[in-house]
C-alpha cells in the first residue's frame, strides 16, 4: 500500500512556511520598501512605454514590419502617374547606354501593353523581353532564308557571346605576341 | 510622467506589495533576494500599468508578473548554478534567516529544496497558494487554468513536499 497521506502531515509543512514568513515579513517591514521602489523608479531615465503609448502598447518591432508590410501595399497598389514610363525610364536610359543593347530597341508598338503596364519594374523587364524575343524572331527568320544549297546556323544569344569573347581573347593573345616580336 | 490614473493603480498594487514579497520568498532562497524580485516586479508593473484595462483584475495581473518574474529569474539561477556545480558540489539551498535555530533551519531546508524539485506548473501553484494565499478562484484566474486542475496540481504538489520532507527528515 501506498505511503499514507492527508492533511495532518502537510500542517506541519505550513507551520514551517508560517514560520519562514513571518521572519521575511519582519525583516521586510524595516526595510521600507517603499522608499526604495521610489528611488529605483525614479532611477530609471525614461519609462518604456509601447509605440503608440500606453493605450496600444506594441513593441518596435512589430510596429516597423507594420511600416515595411504598409509600405509594400503602397508600392503595389499605386496607380501610375501622368507618364507612364516614369519608372521604367532610367533603366532604359542606362541600358540604351550600354554598348551593343541599342541595337536591339524596337518599336514602341510591339511592346505589349496591359493593366499591369503601371509597374516601373515589371514594364522594364518587359520592354527587355520583347527586345530580346524580336532579335530572337529576326535571327530566326535571316537563319530560314535558304541562301542557295548553303544554311547559316541558328545561334542562340548565349553561342554568339561565347564566340565573341573567344574572339576577343584570342585577339589579345595575338596583339600581346605581335607586339612582343617587335620588342624582340 | 505618469499619469493620475496610473498613479492611483500604482499605489493600489502597493498595498499588495507583501503578498508580492511573499510570493517571491517562495520562489527565491532568501529574503535578500525577494525584495529584489519585488522591486523588480513592481518596476515592470509601473512601466506596463497602462495595459490594465480591467483594473479590477489588478491584483491577478500583479501576481502573474510576480511570478513570471521569479521564474525568469530561477531559470538565470539555474544556469549560473550550472557554472558553479564543482565550487558547490553538495548544491546547498541557502537560507540566511537569521536567529533560526538549526533544527528549524535544516527543516527549512528540506521544505526550500523540496520546493525548487517541484516541476514548475506544480511549484507555481504551490508558491503561489502556500505562500502568496491566494484563492482556489484567483489561482485560476493568475494561471489561466480551470480550478479544478488548480486543486490537482496543489494537492500532487503538497503530496510531493510533505513526502519529500519526511524522507529527507525521517529516512
Amino acid at each position: 500500500m501506498a505511503e499514507r497521506w492527508d492533511d495532518q502531515e502537510f500542517n506541519e509543512i505550513s507551520r514551517l512556511i508560517r514560520e519562514e514568513e513571518d521572519r521575511a515579513l519582519e525583516i521586510f517591514r524595516q526595510r521600507n520598501f517603499d522608499q526604495k521602489i521610489r528611488v529605483r523608479i525614479a532611477a530609471v531615465p525614461k519609462r518604456k512605454r509601447g509605440f503608440f503609448g500606453h493605450g496600444m502598447a506594441i513593441p518596435a518591432t512589430i510596429a516597423a514590419l507594420i511600416l515595411i508590410a504598409g509600405g509594400t501595399v503602397v508600392m503595389v497598389t499605386r496607380r501610375p502617374s501622368s507618364s507612364p514610363e516614369s519608372g521604367s525610364g532610367p533603366i532604359a536610359a542606362i541600358l540604351k547606354d550600354l554598348p551593343g543593347i541599342t541595337d536591339f530597341v524596337m518599336p514602341k508598338e510591339t511592346i505589349p501593353a496591359g493593366p499591369t503596364d503601371a509597374f516601373g519594374p515589371a514594364r522594364t523587364f518587359r520592354v527587355v523581353l520583347a527586345m530580346v524575343k524580336q532579335q530572337n524572331r529576326e535571327e530566326e527568320r535571316n537563319a530560314t532564308v535558304p541562301t542557295g544549297s548553303l544554311r547559316v546556323p541558328h545561334l542562340s544569344l548565349e553561342k554568339k557571346m561565347e564566340i565573341l569573347f573567344k574572339d576577343r581573347a584570342i585577339e589579345r593573345v595575338l596583339v600581346r605576341m605581335f607586339r612582343k616580336s617587335e620588342e624582340v | 510622467m505618469p499619469t493620475e490614473e496610473e498613479s492611483r493603480l500604482f499605489e493600489e498594487m502597493m498595498t499588495y506589495k507583501e503578498d508580492v514579497f511573499r510570493i517571491c520568498l517562495g520562489f527565491s532562497r532568501n529574503p535578500s533576494d525577494a525584495e529584489d524580485l519585488s522591486q523588480d516586479v513592481y518596476l515592470k508593473a509601473l512601466q506596463n500599468v497602462g495595459k490594465v484595462h480591467t483594473p479590477y483584475a489588478l491584483k491577478e495581473w500583479l501576481f502573474r508578473i510576480a511570478r513570471n518574474t521569479c521564474l525568469d529569474h530561477d531559470k538565470k539561477r539555474r544556469v549560473v548554478r550550472f557554472f558553479e556545480k564543482t565550487a558547490r558540489p553538495d548544491n546547498v539551498v541557502e537560507t540566511r534567516t537569521p536567529e533560526s535555530s538549526a533544527e528549524t533551519g535544516e527543516h527549512l531546508n528540506t521544505l526550500k529544496k523540496a520546493v525548487s524539485l517541484l516541476p514548475k506548473r506544480h511549484r507555481e501553484v504551490f508558491v503561489l497558494r502556500e505562500y502568496g494565499h491566494l484563492s482556489y478562484q484567483e489561482l485560476a484566474r493568475t494561471l489561466g487554468i480551470k480550478e479544478g486542475t488548480v486543486m490537482s496540481r496543489l494537492n500532487r504538489a503538497r503530496r510531493t513536499v510533505t513526502d519529500f520532507v519526511k524522507g529527507a527528515l525521517h529516512g
